[in-house]
């Protein structure tokens, strides 16, 4: 997964040159995510198993738009439009542990898992926009970390649906 | 006596000396309509965005010249009180005495200064008229009689009823609202105008109109009966329903809404407790249909299910976990809110239709699920939302954070623990006010002061606790910090518990309504406690369902996915009520309903 | 009441009744001292006490027959037991004496209703006492008979009430409904063909009122 080895991970990214070539590792993060989520699916009470099946959906699809942006030709101008729609932020997750899930999570330990995990990858590509230079390298960071930060927040929705509103399951 | 002197005769040149009335100017009137009268009473105006379609104008109308006309596409919404109706008006029948104007509840309905309308007898229906606010023929002209202060027949001032002032109740759990009298009874009820938004907002469509109309012609026994119609838990929603039916009322939309909670409440307290009895088994059945339904949960959903099957001459035992039936209305609202002698008798009702309610029973521990499957022709699930959720937060697993609904139970069963002497809660809800409430009283009780800090995410004015609670709670010494999103426990370096940490709120909406707080981190507080109390919701505890079955069923979002009678993916199980439908009490008793009419049929379908 | 009086209300009353007091020398040249009307209409439809009373005939028409009766005055509602008036009494019962009671009258509701101009309390506070929700009235089951003095005679209201918020039975006596068609018909009975015409408009009929 993306957090452990954080270092590791940034620099396997800052070496690359391409666009195409960042799309590509960060294609595969995303590939790793969605495969965690489809291993844990069977794990969990059949009762929260929705949550687990949309989040590697979820990850499925974040997956096919990287793959897809990777192979497109006007892909700098792509990427420049889609930064131009910021997203923003919150301090939610900040501190929030990235949980061990054990053997049998419930439906906020999952969530609180997922909210980290996509926080974690929000962080690195904004780190890694502020570092890289100017042009369509920082472009691209700075759209995978706005797209991070959607997902996130989407999480943080449904998070707080789930456990703050009187109700729940 | 006159002033003529008539025994003149007169004389006939008399009439010459007014001659020079011949030299006066006629009198001349233009034949335009002139301009009516500020208060003129010419043809309606009705402002379609206020009306709701309430129908009262056609009630009051001496003459029957209104009638309710249905139109398509308009808004429809029984939760908020509207109706897709508008009144439309027989000039053939109206007098134009604006009862309809003075009584109309939204004040959308006013009479306009225009008074001119003819036709010729092929369009005699065009005295027959939906008014909206463009005029009968679509010429605008201003509003003539319209609603005043002065002409209201609506009374929008609701009767108060009697409490205990704060310096009384905070020392101890008797309840606090006293109850109506005859006469304030009398008064509320008599404020109604029986549109019947309420029936139609009402989760169990209680027919408070009728109960209403009952109370105020001094029929009580008629109202209990009306109020047993569609509610056993009528005591309690007497007391704590959450009252969709005032939310809908259409005297709410100038004024405060009848008072349908507490007009149940006195209609209930005022029958002996042996009528109430009579009155609500008098349609049970006599023969029994030697059919036998399990009911997992005592609370108001099973316990309403059971009622209904067992005025149907099913057998019907309900399995309780905990010591006494009554589900959340005993182990979460404080006595204060309910006293349990109320709850007793609600139950007592139930109880001698035949109900055999066994406490003290935990289903999946003291018997098997499949024991009762097999032993029952049908199984109901009614176990509510007992799991107080967790923010889990840094710290929230310290011994000194505990679950709202946990600590509620124990103040229910009379279970000693240690009240803290300064707490924090987390909530902002009707749980949260409960314990902060409870937790103040025990504080007055043993330290002789309240020190309890209310935190949750949302504006004082969006809590999702009833407005009244917040407002008592206030007067009780209870302090609420808004716009707080917890962040952690703080803890010493002994491991004490000495603090929530939070940050300020900054939003918590997004624009499309979803929950999405956002925090100012500079806006950082450490609320100083030795106790930490989460009241931020709850969960349905299914690991009775075990393993296999949790597989075999099927779910929908993290419930047990039911079809709309409340039936399961197992034939053989049904579920109602919170656990189901999130928390409320009168969703429960109508969920109740529901999912009883489903088993008997099924019953009554296998037993030909 | 439900509205107060518009602004200025009262003097255009007051000039109204002035300018009504003005034009009475005008009716008198024109009719009570005419020669020829206190002609035709001395003796024309004579109509006594007893049949007055029998037929139930009320008001000007009544009192043109000399029984002293106003409902005003006898049997007084609104403020009118405040309000000082005379109630003109006539003996002769013809066409003449019933014209002459309503030109006495004419002064009369001159007198009163300047009285009512100056005694009106001017009332800084609400007009209408609140009125009960008319939806939820607990009116006890019975009946009753209330009347007025109206120009042309009683005008009464009788209601029958089986104790629901709506009236079980209205019945409205238009002062008219006597003498319009049953005195009129006895009164023309033998009289002159060019005499019906006074005669009819000496009761002072209104057609409305009959059609109850």
């Amino acid at each position: 997964m993306t957090h452990e080895g954080t270092a590791q991970n940034m620099e396997r990214l800052r070496s690359k040159t391409s666009v195409r070539e960042i799309l590509e590792v960060a294609t595969g993060f995303e590939a790793a995510a969605r495969d965690f989520y489809r291993d844990l699916t069977p794990k969990v009470s059949k009762r929260i198993r929705y949550l687990v099946e949309e989040l590697a959906a979820e990850e499925q699809q974040h997956f096919d738009l990287f793959s897809s942006l990777a192979q497109r030709n006007d892909i700098t101008e792509q990427i420049q439009a889609e930064i131009e729609r910021p997203a923003s932020d919150s301090k939610f997750s900040d501190c929030l542990h990235l949980p061990d899930l054990g053997e049998r999570p419930d439906d906020q330990a999952v969530l609180q898992y997922a909210m980290g995990r996509e926080h974690a990858a929000m962080e690195h590509y904004t780190e890694l926009a502020q570092t890289a230079p100017d042009g369509p390298i920082r472009d691209l960071f700075q759209y995978l970390a706005s797209e991070e930060t959607k997902h996130k927040l989407e999480l943080e929705k449904l998070y707080y649906e789930t456990v703050h509103r009187g109700g729940g399951v | 006596m006159s002033d003529i002197d008539y025994k003149n005769r007169g004389s006939l040149l008399n009439p010459l000396k007014s001659f020079a009335f011949f030299g006066r100017p006629a009198v001349t009137e233009a034949i335009e309509p002139r301009p009516a009268s500020a208060n003129y009473r010419g043809f309606h105006v009705n402002d379609w965005t206020k009306c709701v379609g309430c129908s009262t104008c056609q009630k009051v109308c001496d003459n029957a010249a209104i009638t309710m006309v249905r139109i398509p596409g308009l808004v429809a919404d029984p939760v908020k009180g509207i109706r897709d109706e508008r009144p439309a008006i027989d000039y053939g029948r109206c007098c134009w005495c604006g009862l309809c104007v003075d009584i109309c509840p939204t004040g959308s309905l006013a009479l306009s200064r225009e008074y001119v309308h003819t036709c010729t007898d092929d369009q005699l229906d065009s005295y027959f008229v939906l008014p909206d606010s463009s005029g009968m023929h679509g010429q605008p002209f201003e509003k003539g009689w319209a609603k005043t202060a002065d002409a209201d027949l609506v009374d929008l001032d609701r009767q108060r009823m009697p409490e205990l002032e704060p310096e009384q109740r905070i020392g101890n759990f008797a309840e606090m609202m006293l109850g109506y009298d005859d006469q304030q009874a009398l008064l509320e009820a008599s404020r109604c105008v029986q549109c019947g938004m309420c029936h139609d907002a009402c989760p169990t469509h209680m027919h408070a109109p009728e109960y209403i109309r009952a109370i105020w012609e001094g029929r009580l026994e008629e109202a209990v009966a009306w109020i047993y119609q569609t509610n056993p838990f009528a005591h309690i929603c007497g007391r704590v329903c959450t009252r969709r039916c005032e939310d809908a009322c259409s005297i709410g939309h100038r004024g405060e809404p009848i008072a349908i909670r507490w007009l149940k409440r006195y209609a209930m307290d005022a029958v002996p407790h042996e009528r109430v009895k009579q009155i609500a088994l008098r349609d049970k059945v006599d023969t029994p249909t030697g059919k036998h339904v399990a009911i997992i949960g005592g609370g108001p959903a099973g316990l309403t299910a059971a009622f209904d099957l067992a005025r149907k001459g099913h057998a019907v035992t309900v399995f309780e976990a905990l010591s006494e039936p009554g589900g959340m209305t005993r182990w979460g609202i404080p006595e204060y809110r309910l006293p349990y002698d109320r709850i007793d008798r609600d139950i007592d009702v139930i109880r001698s239709a035949g109900v055999d309610i066994r406490c003290n029973v935990r289903i999946g521990q003291d018997i098997l699920l499949d024991q009762l499957r097999t032993e029952h022709d049908a199984v109901l699930l009614a176990i509510g939302l007992q799991q107080g959720r967790q923010t889990r937060i840094p710290h929230s697993e310290h011994e000194k954070v505990f679950r709202a609904v946990d600590l509620l139970n124990k103040i229910t069963a009379g279970e000693p623990f240690e009240v803290p002497h300064c707490a924090v809660v987390i909530g902002g809800g009707n749980v949260a006010m409960d314990i902060a409430r409870s937790l103040a009283r025990l504080q007055k009780q043993q330290y002789g002061h309240v020190n309890v800090v209310v935190t949750a995410l949302e504006e004082q004015q969006h809590f999702m606790a009833d407005p009244d609670e917040i407002k008592e709670a206030l007067e009780e010494g209870i302090v609420i910090r808004d716009q707080c999103g917890p962040q952690g426990c703080e803890i010493d370096a002994s491991g004490k518990l000495i603090g929530l940490k939070t940050w300020k709120v900054l939003s918590i909406f997004d624009e499309n309504k979803r929950f999405a707080p956002r925090y100012d981190e500079a806006g950082e507080t450490i609320h100083a406690c030795d106790t930490v109390i989460e009241a931020i919701g709850q969960s349905a505890d299914t690991a009775l369902l075990g393993d296999a079955l949790t597989e075999a069923l099927e779910w929908n979002r993290g419930r047990l996915k039911i079809d709309n009678d409340g039936r399961t993916s197992e034939t053989w199980l049904w579920s109602a009520g919170d656990c189901v439908n999130g928390p409320d009490v009168v969703h429960a008793v109508a969920d109740g309903h529901r999912v009883a009419a489903s088993i008997d049929a099924v019953l009554m379908e296998q037993g030909k | 009441m439900r509205r107060d009086l518009p602004e200025g209300y009262l003097d255009r009353v007051s000039k109204t009744l002035d300018y009504l007091e003005s034009r009475l020398p005008d009716y008198d040249n024109l009719l009570f001292t005419n020669k020829v009307f206190v002609h035709r209409a001395t003796g024309v439809g004579t109509l006594n006490q007893e049949q007055a009373l029998e037929w139930a005939v009320t008001g000007p028409n009544l009192r043109a027959t000399g029984l002293d009766f106003d409902v005003r005055r006898d049997d007084p509602y609104l403020v009118y037991d405040q309000i000082e008036f005379d109630v003109p009494v006539e003996q002769a019962g013809d066409a003449w004496a019933r014209a002459l009671v309503r030109r006495s009258e004419l002064k009369e509701s001159l007198r009163i209703l300047r009285q009512v101009v100056t005694k009106l309390p001017s009332v800084g506070g609400p007009i209408r006492a609140p009125i009960p929700n008319p939806l939820a009235w607990n009116l006890p089951a019975g009946d009753v008979y209330t009347r007025v003095e109206s120009s042309k005679g009683e005008l009464a209201y009788y209601v029958v009430s089986n104790g629901g918020d709506k009236p079980y039975r209205v019945h409205v006596r238009g002062p008219s409904a006597m003498h319009a068609v049953q005195v009129l018909e006895n009164l023309v009975t033998g009289a002159r063909i060019e005499d019906v015409a006074q005669i009819m408009f000496s009761l002072d009929a209104c057609p409305p009122e009959v059609d109850r």
